[in-house]
Parts: C-alpha cells; sequence; structure tokens
C-alpha cells in the first residue's frame, strides 16, 4: 500500500486539489477502514474555530493517581527481578534450594537503598557519515541527518537510527557509514534493507548508506547481533579475514580482539562462516543452536552446540553465563562498565561461575554480586577493580 | 509559558517529587497537546501521545539532557506523531504538518528542524509591521500578553488581535507558499553540500 502525502490530504480539505492527486487519495482511501477514520478527523480538525483549537483537556489528578499506581506496580516489578537475579547465582553457589518468600525476603532486605535505584541505561553512540562528518548519538533525542546521495537517516525513540528514501546504487558507488560505540554505550540500527543490527559496547559496524546491486556486506569489529531481513541478496559480516554469509536469519557475532576467537552464534535461519586467512580457506555451515569459533593465532575453525541464549542475552539487557571462567565474565564486564582488571594471583581467573547479572545494574551491584558467587574479594577504584582471595 | 530553572525541575522529577512533576505537567501539557492535536488532527491521539510522553519522563530517569526541556519533550511528541502518521500510511514530506501543529501550540521558537525553522522565521519577517512585532515578542521573548501591552504602549485586546492574526497569517502563508518554499529548500540543501 502507497503512502500518501499529508500536503494531498490538505489541499483536498482545502478545494485545492489536483485531479491527479485526488485518484491518489481515492486509493489511500479504499486501503483501509483506518485511513477513512482519520480521514474524518482531519476534516473535523479544520473546522474547529481558532477559540476551539486553544481548548485542552485536563487530567492533572487523574493523571498523578494513575501515575503513583503505575509506581507501585514498577516498584514490585523492579523488586521480584532483583530477586531473581540474587537468588540464582545463590542458589547455584549453594546449591541449595531455597523456596520460602520468607527467605527470599530476608534477602531483599539485605540490599540497601542504593542498590535499589535503576542505573541509567546508556544508549549512545558516535556516527560517522559518509563525507567524514562526526554525529554524536544520544538517546531519545530527535535527529535527522542527510547524509549525500540524498538518504535520510532518522534517529529513532524505539529502534535506533533509520536509514530512509534509499534506492540500490551501483557497487562503485556505495556511501559507507560508521556506527561506534564507546565502553559502556550500546546502539541499534536499522539498515537499508530492513536489516536490525544490535551494536554491543565498544564496537564497530561499518555499512554502506544503500546497498549495491548482487550483495549486502558490512564491517564489524565488536559484537552485535543482526536479524537479517531476506531480499534475496546475501547478506555477509565481515570480521578480517572471516566472513559469516546469510540470506535472512538472526544471529551474534563476538569479534572483540582481546578475545581468543571470533564466535557467530546462530538464533534461527542457516548461516555459512568463511575463513580466508594466509594459507588457509574454508567454511562451515551453522544450524540453530550452533555456534561457530575461529581461533586465528591456532588457525581452527570449529563449531559446537550451545545454549544461544547465554551469548545473547545481551541484547536484552543481561550477562549470562554458565560455568564460565572468571576471567571471561570480567572481561565482558569490563567492556560494558570501562574498568581494567587487575588479579592478585592469576590462578583466580580460572574459577568458574554461573549465574545472571542485569546489565544495568550499578556497577557496585555486580560486583558486590560476582564477590557472593565467586568467593573472591574484589576492590575497586574509580576504573581499576582488584581481585584477590577472601 | 512560565520560566522555570530546568535543572531543578529535572532533579526533583529524577527524585520523584510531585509538585516538581506537577510543575512540568502544568507548564507544558497545553503547548505540547495542541502541538500533537495539530500534528494528529485528532485530541483523543493527542492526549495519548502527550500522556505517554509524561509517563515517560516519570518512569524513567532522564538525568541531564544537553538541550532545552522544552525541545525535548517536544521531540518526544513529534517522533510519537510521526509513528501514529504512519499507521495510518500518511507521510509528511514537506513537512507541512509540522510546521502547523508548531504555529498552533505557539513554539515557533523550537528548532526541532534547521530548514522548518528558516522557513518559519522568513515567514514572520513577511507580516506586517506591528503584527510582527507582537508577535515575536510574544513567542521569541516569551512575554505575557500585558508585559507586551506595556512595552508598545497599547491595549491587552490588541495585542491578543495581533497575536491571533500573526497566527492565522502564518499558517496561511506557510501552507500555501509552495513556489517559495520549494526555492527554500533547494538553497537549504546547496548550503548543506
Amino acid at each position: 500500500m502507497q503512502k500518501i502525502d499529508w500536503e494531498i490530504i490538505y489541499r483536498k480539505v482545502n478545494g485545492s486539489i489536483s485531479k491527479q492527486d485526488e485518484i491518489k487519495l481515492e486509493n489511500w482511501l479504499q486501503g483501509s477502514e483506518s485511513h477513512r477514520d482519520y480521514y474524518q478527523k482531519v476534516i473535523q480538525f479544520y473546522e474547529k474555530s481558532e477559540e476551539e483549537l486553544q481548548e485542552v483537556p485536563d487530567h492533572l489528578d487523574q493523571f498523578i493517581s494513575r501515575l503513583q499506581t503505575k509506581r507501585r506496580r514498577l516498584f514490585i516489578d523492579r523488586v521480584q527481578s532483583y530477586a531473581a537475579v540474587i537468588m540464582l547465582p545463590l542458589l547455584v553457589a549453594t546449591g541449595v534450594f531455597l523456596k520460602s518468600t520468607i527467605e527470599k525476603n530476608e534477602q531483599l532486605a539485605k540490599l540497601t537503598k542504593s542498590q535499589l535505584e535503576m542505573p541509567v541505561i546508556k544508549n549512545q553512540a558516535v556516527l560517522i557519515t559518509s563525507n567524514g562528518e562526526t554525529h554524536e548519538l544520544k538517546a531519545d533525542e530527535f535527529l535527522q541527518i542527510n547524509d549525500q546521495s540524498g538518504v535520510v537517516i532518522r534517529r529513532n525513540n524505539e529502534s535506533g537510527l533509520k536509514y530512509e528514501n534509499i534506492a540500490s546504487v551501483a557497487n562503485e558507488q556505495l556511501a559507507y557509514n560508521t556506527l561506534k560505540t564507546a565502553k559502556g554505550g550500546e546502539y541499534q540500527l536499522e539498515l537499508a534493507d530492513g536489516t536490525m543490527v544490535h551494536l554491543n559496547c565498544d564496537s564497530e559496524l561499518k555499512y554502506p548508506v544503500a546497498f549495491g546491486a548482487d550483495e549486502r556486506r558490512v564491517q564489524l569489529k565488536g559484537e552485535a547481533y543482526f536479524d537479517v531481513r531476506k531480499n534475496g541478496k546475501p547478506f555477509i559480516v565481515q570480521v578480517d579475514d572471516m566472513a559469516v554469509k546469510v540470506l535472512g536469519t538472526k544471529f551474534n557475532v563476538m569479534a572483540y580482539q582481546d578475545e581468543e576467537s571470533v564466535q557467530t552464534t546462530l538464533v534461527s535461519g542457516k548461516v555459512r562462516v568463511f575463513v580466508n586467512a594466509e594459507g588457509k580457506s574454508e567454511s562451515l555451515d551453522l544450524s540453530p543452536g550452533k555456534q561457530s569459533g575461529w581461533n586465528k593465532s591456532l588457525g581452527i575453525l570449529s563449531s559446537r552446540e550451545v545454549d544461544v541464549n547465554l551469548y545473547t542475552s545481551w541484547v536484552d539487557g543481561y550477562f549470562r553465563f554458565e560455568n564460565q571462567k572468571l576471567e571471561d565474565l570480567m572481561k565482558t564486564i569490563s567492556r560494558w562498565y570501562d574498568v581494567k582488571i587487575l588479579y592478585q594471583q592469576s590462578a583466580l581467573k580460572g574459577k568458574r561461575l554461573t549465574g545472571k547479572l542485569y546489565r544495568f545494574d550499578n556497577f557496585s551491584v555486580i560486583t558486590e554480586m560476582i564477590e557472593k558467587i565467586s568467593g573472591v574479594k574484589i576492590e575497586h577504584t574509580e576504573q581499576t577493580i582488584l581481585i584477590s582471595n577472601k | 509559558m512560565q520560566r522555570i530553572n530546568e535543572k531543578i525541575l529535572l532533579k526533583g522529577i529524577e527524585d520523584r517529587n510531585q509538585s516538581s512533576f506537577r510543575l512540568l505537567y502544568e507548564t507544558y501539557h497545553a503547548p505540547l497537546f495542541r502541538f500533537a492535536e495539530s500534528y494528529v488532527c485528532c485530541p483523543g491521539i493527542a492526549e495519548d501521545i502527550v500522556q505517554d510522553v509524561f509517563i515517560k519522563m516519570w518512569e524513567e530517569r532522564i538525568g541531564s539532557i544537553n538541550r532545552s526541556l522544552k525541545a525535548y519533550l517536544f521531540s518526544m511528541v513529534r517522533n510519537r506523531c510521526i509513528d501514529y502518521l504512519r499507521t495510518v500510511k500518511v507521510e509528511d514530506k514537506r513537512k507541512l504538518k509540522l510546521m502547523e501543529a508548531l504555529v498552533l501550540s505557539d513554539s515557533v521558537d523550537l528548532s526541532l528542524d534547521e530548514g522548518i525553522t528558516r522557513q518559519i522565521k522568513k515567514a514572520i519577517e513577511e507580516l506586517p509591521d506591528q503584527c510582527k512585532e507582537v508577535y515575536k515578542m510574544s513567542v521569541y521573548d516569551g512575554l505575557k500578553h500585558a508585559e507586551i501591552a506595556e512595552e508598545l504602549d497599547i491595549s491587552i485586546d490588541s495585542v491578543k488581535v495581533q497575536v491571533f492574526r500573526a497566527k492565522k497569517g502564518l499558517r496561511k502563508k506557510l501552507m500555501h507558499l509552495r513556489e517559495l518554499l520549494l526555492l527554500f529548500s533547494s538553497i537549504y540543501k546547496w548550503r548543506k553540500n
């Protein structure tokens, strides 16, 4: 269904519509009941006098009481989610199955007020457009950038960045944008083909503003979750000498440079992972629930079955880990909270942990939780964490 | 519109202070509602949109914002209006709807969109002299009708008439000057490149 330009409706209301536009309007009206309803509203709106347009409903008191009930509910939700976050690691660590709510409440009572405070969501990134301009992106700000070639980039509340007004272009004319997140930041964007990308912290995605005629290729550093829109052309995520090729599917690619291997985790659909390094060229097909690992220094491309949630829960705001080394968990956490990790004894790095932490918690809540489940002592100054034996 | 200290107000909202929230609502509800109503052409939907924005202000701690609170609130409302129009497959290509909403909510001093701000400024300059003067004092300087009346030594009623005339004139101008607008937007594009 074609969209209609509001100006056409306006011209109709004002009696200055052209024959051609009249047909467009008619088509749009035929399109849906909701369109006809909306048209009626427009007519009513323009029938209002200037005085009537000054009228504003006043529901302040009702509204305040509504907020208060909402607030109570929210508070309860929050307490419950904290309870889950605390309980899960405790259960695993102690092996005790605590059923009664009394015991839960005891655990909750130990939380101080500051720990119940909601953390600020860090939704921010930097966008570098094809002409080299840099734009800082912050949460909830309206932004519109006109890139060369008439493409409009809109910052949207729900979905982050969005590319509009796009026609596909010849390969040699591809204009690239780069989206960068800092430590502690994350960002979502919708590419020209409708593919959604959730970029994790300390990561970088380079992509064409409009895709070429035969393939869709983007370059990734760090970590991102892709929900690729099917359109017949292959979608390729390039990570140095490795590439993931798909048609339409959901998957996560983790390619931080300080990690041993590049992990590609498939949620649904089908992907093929290609490696084209010095003296080595191979590929591997993944089915849902599988994860491939490309270890560059060893030159090994392998795959294994995994619990997909462990690798994609960051998209929903959690750190999830199962029998994971303390060192690996702390690496993830340091990227998000932008801290350096030091170990008093390197043997501590190998401790295995299981649990779930809420990514938007205050840092002190996170460290306290880790102390509890791992039995190590964590001290931190502003930018550094020291981990030692208790 | 009342002149208030935004920082203190934001801090109060962050601390979930009810009177801060009342002040926020009393200050911004009416202009936001008028803006949304003109944007979506429906008072019911407009009220839903504005309430949604206030709820968001209450539930999510905004912390600090690096521009005016007013601009922040209006762009949240604006985004929701655009989203609504999208559901009925209407697009506001030349942003006429946005311009009309800005005029009808007495918010032409906001710069949500650079190109539109220029067009509105230009249209204001073309208003008759006294009308223009009164309107600018009212909208850009935020003066009350009585203050303008005193300053210019005219009656409050004639201030009201001039403001009314200015709004009506602007609406007409902005919605009909197709050729001028096109010329303007091409100059704008050219300048950007």
